[in-house]
This record gives C-alpha cells, sequence and structure tokens, in this order.
C-alpha cells in the first residue's frame, strides 16, 4: 500500500512506532498530488516546500518522544480558510491574488498539533454551490468518474480525501457543503454542531449556519480531526462552552438499543437503486442491535425554500466588504467616478452565482419585501427547529440519504440555478437547525458512490461517530 | 414571475454591482424563477412563531480597548490595500 493511502490511524501507528516517517508520509502525499492535478483540479494552491517544512518539524517533535492524534499528518484546507502567507482566493478572482494576514483558527490549531498543510483545495466561489462548477479556476472532477462532479462546495476536499491526496481534508458545510461532496466521492463527511468549531478565519457565507468540519476516509478519523479542530474560541462569539470529548474515541462502541429514526418524507421519490442502497444501510443497522422507527418530518423540505432566502440575505451582507479598497479585485480606474469604480471591483470580481445570491439577499431584505420572506422564512425555520427537536425525544439519531442521486454530469445542473439548489433538499434543513450530521458512504450505483446521512441532537457529535463507524465496518464500505 | 428590468438594475446599485445589460436580462429570469420557488413559503402557517433573535447563545463582550495585531499580518495586510496615508488607506474622492 503507497504511505498516501493509509488513514489517520493506521497511519499514527506507524508513525509512532517509527515505521514511517511524516516525510516520507507526504512525499507519498505530494507525489499523488502532482500525478493528479490536472487530470482533477482538487487543488487551488500546493505548498510543497512549506508542507516539507512541516514534515519535518514533525518528525523532530516524534523523536523526542511527542506524541499527538494529528501529528505529522498531511492535509488540505479548503480555499475559504485563512492560511497566512498563503493565497486564500475563496475560489473567486475577487480573491484571485489574497494572501491571508492570519490563520484561520482551525489551521492554527492544527498547526500546534503538528500537521501538515498540503495545500488549499478548489471550491464553488465563496461556496455558493454544489459542485465547484462555481469556481473561477474551473471545475473539480470526480476521482470515481471523471465526466461528473465531485460535488459542492467543499468538492476539492472531498476529492483529495477519496483520491489519497491526503489523509484527511477540512471542508466548510453552510447547507451541505461537506455531506454532499463527501456523498458523491464515497468519504466521510461531518457537519460539527454550529459553534462546535470556530468560524474564525472562516470566508463567512451564511454567518447562522456556517460551519467547518473533516472529510475523511473513515468515520473513526472524521472523530479524531473534530476533537483536534472543536472548541471555545474568544475570536468567534457563536463558539460554544461545551466540553470537547475524545470523539474518536465512540468508534467502535456497540450501538445496540440505539433508536434510529428514518424519515419518511426523503425515502418517497427515490429511486429505486437509491432505495436498495438504503434498504441495504437499514438491514445492517438493524442486525447491529440498533431499533429503526419511520419517522415523519413534514417541514423537512422546507428546508430549501427557507435555506434560500436566509442564505442570499445574509451572503448580501457578508460579502458586502468585498470592494476593492482594503483587499480584492481592483477595476482599472480610468475615469470612473467614485461609485462606478466601486461598482465595476464587485461587478468584474463576482461570478454570477455570487451576484445572484448578493441582490436576491437585497431583495428579501427589503422594505416591503422583508416581512414576505426575510421574516417568514426566519419564522419557519424554527417549526423546522421544533420539529426536530420533537422528533429527537422519541429516538436518538435520524436517518435519510445524503443525496437522492450518485454525482451529476459536469453542465448537468447550469441551465436552472433552481435545480442546482435541490441538490441540498436533504441537508439543507440540518443546517437550518444548527443541528450536526454525517454522510457516511453507503453504497454505489451504477459505480458510483451514494452516501447515508445521521443527524444527531445538537452536540450529539460522538453518537454520530458511534453509529457510523459501526455501519461503516458493517457495510465494508470504507475502501474507496 | 420574471422580475423587471428595472428591479434588477435597482437591485444591482443597492449593492454596488456593475452588470452589463445581458446579465441583467439572465437575472431577470432566474432571480424571478428562485423567487416563485421560495414564495411557497406564503402557504406556511407560521402565526404561532413568536419571531425573536434569542437562542442559547449569548453575547461576549470585552473592553473597548485596541489590540495591536503583530507586525507581520499589518504589514501583510497593508500591503494588499493600495494606497496608505497617515494610517489610512486612500481612496478616490467619494463626495462629488
Amino acid at each position: 500500500m503507497n504511505l498516501n493511502e493509509l488513514d489517520i490511524q493506521s497511519a499514527r501507528e506507524k508513525l509512532d512506532s517509527g515505521e514511517i516517517t511524516s516525510l516520507e508520509l507526504t512525499q507519498a502525499c505530494l507525489a499523488r498530488i502532482k500525478k493528479h492535478q490536472r487530470k482533477l483540479r482538487a487543488a487551488i494552491t500546493i505548498c510543497e516546500a512549506e508542507a516539507l517544512r512541516q514534515a519535518v518539524a514533525a518528525d523532530k517533535r516524534l523523536i523526542n518522544g511527542e506524541t499527538g492524534p494529528l501529528l505529522g499528518i498531511p492535509y488540505f484546507a479548503k480555499d475559504n480558510m485563512l492560511t497566512r502567507g498563503l493565497r486564500t482566493t475563496a475560489g473567486s478572482k475577487m480573491l484571485e491574488n489574497y494572501i491571508a494576514p492570519y490563520d484561520a483558527t482551525v489551521v492554527r490549531k492544527l498547526e500546534e498539533a503538528g500537521a501538515v498543510l498540503l495545500g488549499k483545495t478548489n471550491l464553488d466561489a465563496f461556496a455558493h454551490g454544489s459542485s465547484t462548477e462555481n469556481s473561477y479556476f474551473g471545475a473539480t472532477r470526480n476521482p470515481h468518474d471523471t465526466r461528473r462532479v465531485p460535488g459542492g462546495s467543499s468538492g476539492g476536499s472531498a476529492a483529495a480525501v477519496a483520491d489519497n491526496w491526503c489523509l484527511f481534508a477540512l471542508g466548510s458545510d453552510t447547507g451541505g457543503s461537506i455531506r454532499q461532496p463527501a456523498s458523491f466521492c464515497g468519504v466521510a463527511g461531518l457537519k460539527p454542531s454550529y459553534g462546535r468549531v470556530s468560524r474564525h478565519g472562516l470566508i463567512s457565507m451564511t454567518s447562522s449556519t456556517d460551519v467547518i468540519g473533516p472529510l475523511t476516509k473513515t468515520v473513526a478519523d472524521a472523530g479524531i480531526v473534530l476533537s483536534a479542530i472543536a472548541g471555545l474560541d474568544p475570536l468567534d462569539s457563536t463558539t460554544r462552552p461545551e466540553e470537547v470529548l475524545a470523539y474518536g474515541e465512540f468508534a467502535g462502541k456497540s450501538i445496540r438499543g440505539l433508536r434510529i429514526g428514518y424519515v419518511t418524507e426523503c425515502f418517497d421519490g427515490l429511486s429505486h437503486s437509491a432505495l436498495n442502497v438504503m434498504s441495504g444501510v437499514k438491514n445492517k443497522l438493524l442486525e447491529l442491535g440498533a431499533e429503526l422507527v419511520p419517522v415523519s418530518l413534514p417541514h423537512l423540505k422546507l428546508g430549501i425554500p427557507v435555506y434560500y432566502i436566509i442564505t442570499p440575505a445574509e451572503v448580501s451582507s457578508n460579502l458586502a466588504r468585498l470592494d476593492g479598497l482594503r483587499y480584492g479585485h481592483r477595476a482599472s480606474e480610468d475615469k470612473l467616478s467614485w461609485n462606478d469604480w466601486f461598482k465595476k471591483n464587485r461587478g468584474e470580481g463576482f461570478g454570477p452565482e455570487a451576484k445572484r445570491r448578493i441582490m436576491l439577499g437585497t431583495y428579501v431584505l427589503s422594505a416591503g419585501y422583508s416581512d414576505k420572506y426575510y421574516h417568514q422564512a426566519q419564522a419557519a425555520r424554527q417549526l423546522i427547529i421544533q420539529e426536530f427537536q420533537s422528533a429527537f425525544t422519541e429516538v436518538d439519531i435520524l436517518l435519510t440519504p445524503t443525496t437522492p442521486h450518485p454525482a451529476f454530469k459536469l453542465g448537468a445542473n447550469s441551465k436552472d440555478p433552481l435545480s442546482m439548489y435541490l441538490e441540498d433538499i436533504f441537508a439543507a434543513a440540518v443546517s437550518l437547525a444548527g443541528l450536526p450530521a454525517i454522510s457516511v458512504p453507503a453504497g454505489k450505483i451504477a459505480g458510483l458512490p451514494i452516501g447515508c446521512q445521521l443527524i444527531a441532537p445538537l452536540l450529539g457529535e460522538g453518537k454520530l461517530i458511534q453509529a457510523g463507524s459501526g455501519l461503516e465496518k458493517a457495510l465494508n464500505n470504507f475502501n474507496i | 414571475m420574471i422580475l423587471a428590468k428595472e428591479t434588477i438594475k435597482h437591485l444591482a446599485e443597492l449593492a454596488r454591482l456593475s452588470l452589463k445589460p445581458s446579465e441583467v436580462k439572465r437575472y431577470c429570469v432566474e432571480l424571478g424563477s428562485v423567487l416563485d420557488y421560495v414564495g411557497q413559503l406564503s402557504e406556511v402557517d407560521t402565526s404561532q412563531i413568536k419571531l425573536t433573535a434569542a437562542n442559547s447563545l449569548s453575547n461576549v463582550w470585552r473592553e473597548d480597548d485596541p489590540v495591536i495585531w503583530p507586525e507581520g499580518e499589518v504589514n501583510l495586510a497593508k500591503y494588499q490595500a493600495g494606497e496608505s496615508e497617515a494610517g489610512g488607506i486612500k481612496v478616490k474622492r467619494v463626495l462629488i
């Protein structure tokens, strides 16, 4: 087995025993990256020299007898997370040459833990999208079928993990952007509870739902990374004070007696093959001793309309800072007035999806429309939240497919923005409620991976690792 | 619905976005389609919901004292800002 094909737990054993070095591990990753970058385009920036320097530093620490879950482990960060001194583009022309002046908290934590940053992965610009086709740098390809998308917006991260470019990657999930690409690429993707992981240094999209989380080769690995990046941060006042657990240690715990509710609305209208995959999942959960009951969540389907009012509203506010003054794209001035130059910076710097969302947001927040759209959406959001809370008084975990189908072909959803929005139909409501969820590889349809989603109550990440890893082992599905 | 060109132009002005005529045309249709879809929320009965900004989080306060950034970070930020003068960033004349 090539070293870059290792998962975190296996690499940890070999690093600690001295069987391999972080330098060897990193070099194996870099070789793979160079071989496949042109074919897959999963990375926007590869920081080879810096990665090798970090690997050598990690090896020094290991020789000194130090150990740590991620010491010497190579990873990628999605390019909407600030990495000091390194280009951070948000996948957009607007920030094409932006050098981040500081590290995101998660990047700083991983550096202290001795993880090795390989580079920054591709994404839909400003995380607006479900395919990476909105990236200014071109779409990433799905490693399982390069005519297809890897999903999005964390498509680069998902593809990088699936193709063994790294041992884990960081993504961000606002309405499905970790889980959906994880499903499409056949990897594990964990969206933590809102506030579990600091957003300091994450380029804001929807401030009330954005979360950073790991994409990994195994569910246990996702727990290990979560423990390293989670926690209260004085630089992000929306982070939660609750103790960070050793989430990786929930893997392997029995799920006998766990009550799992499968959401009936998410099974209506599924294709025959998707239903087969989900039946397989249900059977394995039953074999493991879990109880499976049907649960109805009639408000779940409101997730997309609510999300596509609240998200553009918050996006229109968050992207207002991108004006070419302190940073970002600057149009040539010629004889333009202040106002015209300002508009041109933004008009040239933003792609169509960003502009759509900014204008939609402006519309739904404006006088005369905010009651009908924004306030109504926030009210409907409360209905979604209450419905989940009520469901969790009956069951411990909820089960849905992550996506209704596997990866679609490049260009398939280009004609109508709405068809792209509907890709997150099972994911968005979870984000609106701030709940944790994980996508676990569940099977294949015509050779393409598809994932199932487990949802837990707030701060229930441990249960997700517990159930997810049991399922993963039973499905024997962690080999990509 | 299809939004009127004037609506798109007005939104673009409010959001400080320059749009080409072809863009205006396209967004009339695309935004109209999204608004039709999200407009289905009008049918949802939210009469029992009392809107509040409160949640389980509480505000985090600190003294309003300036915190000096590390010099390296300041320089990285400043050099990307264009012309600076007296500690500020110089921009074009705003008021006519």
